[in-house]
């Protein structure tokens, strides 16, 4: 019996290590533990606060219910889910990956736009190499990431006092898996920004107004005693007030969560859409063809109790070993029978075998599925795209003027690691440093900021949102101010250049590798093929002036307008000469086909021909005549 | 295994053409036989002879830049190399075309054929390999792998065919274009051979 006992306790851990349950947990917490049902658990439950009391609406001083408590108290190991990809950024040990969107961080007084990321992204910088707190980040991103936020080393000692009034961030499970339908996302942001950090999960669940700042109470402003600030301040301390009739079963209160995702849940975040789209009515606007079609995000990007969100691309580390999130990736899906005519797709998705009729075979070998299938259609010169954690898309206050910065540029086509070519994505960067053993160290952006405020060398921020008004006088000005500050060598990264002083003082611009984009690449929208490249013919892509080859990229920069690249600098390993030539030729392909037909229809009648007579010889000798 | 093909193959065809040669010096020592004026024109005779060097000359082209890459280890026929043969190919078919009008009505069987395989005792004329049955069966042949070598090439240029049977179809088009480049040597040494002998009908 003990026997007995022991392998099932084995089988029962390797089926939980299976489903990515923590090695570590003894027992799966209520929520976590998949019962096999397939419908969807009602979550009538107590909110809970910070310290993981209930609240009651009849509390003399009613608190923000704190979603780490109310999910994690008995149901669901918040600490574990922690570890996954929305989460894991900064954390030791997680495999990068390939590049993804940075966190662009815009500074108009410095004229600064700085991809940032906390993954070892090449291109992109960590914030604290910038002076970038926490806090700040959280200040300007926060709404953007489920993921909690707390002091960290580089906030300042303002922000580091601010911390308790204002109250840690806390992963916001809610932003993802709350699908009613008044959970407004505009909303947290919009209380992130008043540093409402505490409160912001109430105020945007639609079961609780948020009045008050946190930003205008002083450093001292404890939020269990807000009586205690002076009377000016007393409309403006942050308050929750609970809507009575969604407290239901005593203490209880429904929430409408969803194990899979809504899709509208995770568009918040990852909506982008081209500049020259921007302000059309929307249903004039693409859609990718998987969501036209009815499958949603999460039915492609998936991921076990760990949250590890399948990026679906090949050779994500992430991935490796996992048999089922490599069929999520796009040959995984489309192609998965190879040699069939069929490919099942997870899910039962029944994902439809690409025929790729007339494709020749190198083609699927030199460029990645999206090359021909994902992004804007290229023309001769790339355009520019917003995003929502850009360019705050969806939020009340989101400036929608097209030349609003940052300014990212695609579709630009280039070599991935593996050298298949794709389309990317790219930012410039412009931001100040100086020069260290050969590399460009940042400058602490509050360094910069505050040197150039007492020279009152800052620069506005435009009505528009696009670069401030600088010129190379300025620039000049601006590296002598930081070479008289002690700084030595210092520089100016901007429009794929490095700005420095010569021995004589003069401004002298070079090509430098810290100057060049931040690029990650597209992966949606994706096109069906009747929109692929190639769908009108090899010439899409096999003719002199190919923009996916001989396109010019925009070099966005706020000293120089109108420069760009040729695309094939992003492709170092493609030959523009014969390209070039074999563009050439395809005019003559026309005549090829056509002269090998006729040959072809000649030797075949001469065989014929041949093979008659040669019958015909053989009948007569079988009936003995000459 | 397509590369150890192609060598056993040119080997063969080396081999065979080395004991002709070696068979025609033993048995005559190299002594030019009596030449049978050509009929025709002279410059019907000029064209015949242009179209035979053409022929001849887009066969090295086009083989030379196909069977490289196998001979050189390359992964496959890409790049400039591609465009060099696809362009000679051209050519080729051309030529290849002009070349097989040319000779179709001389290389017809007839039923002497069966005579002169067997060695003539009297002129010491050896017909196995330099003679008109050689030069009638290897024509036959590089005609045969010609269609298939050029239809294949052709399927693929078309939006007909998936990149699974692209590559089918360049499987076939390499195991013809070996088989039409063998017989294309055979009939070329055994035209050449038996006009030198005097069978240029």
């Amino acid at each position: 019996m003990r026997r007995l006992c022991s392998i099932f306790s084995l089988l029962l851990a390797g089926f939980l290590a299976g489903a990515g349950f923590p090695a570590a947990a003894q027992k799966p917490m209520l929520g976590d533990l998949p019962s096999g049902s397939r419908s969807r658990p009602v979550h009538l439950i107590p909110l809970r606060d910070e310290n993981g009391d209930v609240i009651q609406p009849g509390d003399r001083t009613t608190l923000p219910f704190s979603i780490e408590q109310t999910c994690g108290t008995s149901c669901h190991d918040v600490q574990f889910i922690q570890h996954g990809w929305h989460f894991n950024a900064g954390q030791p040990g997680v495999p990068a990956g390939r590049n993804g969107e940075p966190w662009i961080w815009i500074d108009y007084a410095t004229a600064s736009q700085i991809p940032l990321s906390f993954r070892d992204w090449p291109g992109s910088y960590k914030p604290q190499a910038f002076g970038i707190g926490a806090r700040a980040f959280a200040l300007r991103f926060g709404a953007r990431t489920p993921a909690p936020i707390e002091s960290d080393a580089a906030d300042s000692t303002e922000d580091r006092a601010r911390w308790s009034v204002s109250g840690k961030l806390e992963a916001n499970c809610l932003t993802c898996h709350d699908r009613s339908s008044i959970y407004d996302q505009a909303e947290y942001a919009r209380q992130l920004s008043l540093e409402n950090f505490r409160y912001a999960a109430a105020g945007a669940s639609g079961m609780a107004v948020v009045s008050g700042s946190s930003r205008k109470m002083p450093d001292t402003f404890d939020y269990l005693l807000p009586a205690s600030v002076e009377d000016s301040l007393q409309p403006d301390i942050p308050q929750v007030r609970y809507a009575a009739e969604r407290f239901i079963a005593g203490q209880k209160v429904p929430f409408d969560i969803a194990r899979q995702v809504d899709s509208n849940r995770c568009l918040f975040c990852h909506s982008t859409i081209d500049v020259a789209q921007a302000g059309k009515e929307r249903w004039k606007t693409g859609e990718d063809v998987h969501v036209a079609r009815g499958i949603t995000c999460v039915q492609c990007h998936s991921n076990g109790l760990n949250h590890m969100i399948s990026r679906d691309y090949e050779g994500d580390p992430a991935a490796a070993g996992n048999a089922f999130a490599e069929t999520l990736s796009c040959r995984g899906c489309h192609m998965g029978r190879a040699g069939g005519n069929l490919a099942s797709g997870p899910h039962g998705l029944n994902a439809p075998y690409p025929q790729h009729r007339g494709l020749p075979a190198i083609h699927l070998e030199k460029l990645s599925c999206t090359f021909c299938h994902s992004g804007p259609v290229p023309t001769d010169k790339t355009g520019m795209m917003k995003s929502a954690r850009a360019h705050g898309l969806g939020e009340h206050n989101a400036n929608l003027d097209p030349d609003a910065l940052p300014h990212i540029v695609d579709p630009v086509y280039a070599q991935q690691a593996d050298g298949k070519l794709a389309p990317f994505r790219a930012v410039w960067p412009a931001f100040w440093g100086r020069m260290v053993a050969g590399n460009v160290e940042p400058l602490k952006l509050g360094f910069v900021r505050n040197l150039l405020d007492a020279k009152k060398l800052s620069r506005p921020v435009p009505a528009s949102g696009n670069w401030p008004g600088i010129d190379r006088a300025w620039v000049r000005q601006v590296l002598e101010l930081l070479q008289s500050r002690n700084q030595s060598e210092p520089v100016y990264i901007a429009g794929g250049k490095l700005y420095r002083l010569d021995s004589a003082g003069e401004l002298m611009s070079e090509n430098n590798a810290q100057a060049l984009p931040y690029m990650w690449p597209i992966g949606h929208d994706v096109r069906p093929a009747s929109e692929a490249l190639g769908a009108n013919g090899c010439r899409d892509c096999h003719s002199a002036d190919s923009p996916i080859l001989f396109g010019s990229v925009a070099v966005d920069s706020p000293l120089e307008q109108n420069v760009s690249w040729k695309m094939n600098r992003f492709q170092p390993k493609v030959d523009a000469a014969y390209y070039t030539s074999l563009a050439n030729s395809w005019k003559y392909r026309i005549w090829l086909k056509v002269l090998g037909s006729i040959a072809a229809a000649v030797l075949l009648l001469l065989l014929i021909g041949g093979g008659y007579q040669a019958l015909a010889g053989f009948s007569a000798k079988l009936s003995g005549r000459r | 295994m397509y590369r150890t093909s192609a060598i056993v193959v040119f080997a063969a065809v080396a081999v065979m053409i080395a004991a002709d040669l070696l068979r025609i010096f033993l048995s005559r020592g190299f002594s030019l036989p009596e030449q049978k004026a050509a009929r025709g024109s002279h410059l019907l005779r000029l064209l015949r002879i242009g179209i035979n060097m053409a022929g001849l000359a887009c066969l090295a082209a086009v083989a030379a830049t196909g069977f490289l890459p196998v001979f050189t280890r390359q992964p496959s026929l890409s790049g400039n190399l591609l465009m060099a043969h696809v362009t000679t190919a051209g050519g080729f078919a051309v030529a290849g075309v002009a070349v097989a009008l040319v000779w179709v009505s001389r290389n017809r069987f007839a039923q002497a054929d069966s005579k002169n395989a067997q060695p003539d005792t009297a002129t010491h004329r050896g017909n196995l390999f330099g003679g008109v049955l050689l030069r009638k069966v290897s024509f036959w042949i590089a005609l045969a792998s010609a269609v298939p070598t050029l239809a294949t090439a052709l399927l693929a240029m078309f939006p007909l065919a998936s990149p699974i049977q692209q590559q089918e179809l360049l499987e076939v088009h390499r195991i013809c274009a070996l088989l039409l480049a063998a017989a294309a040597i055979l009939f070329a040494y055994s035209a050449l051979a038996t006009a030198w002998q005097g069978h240029g009908k």
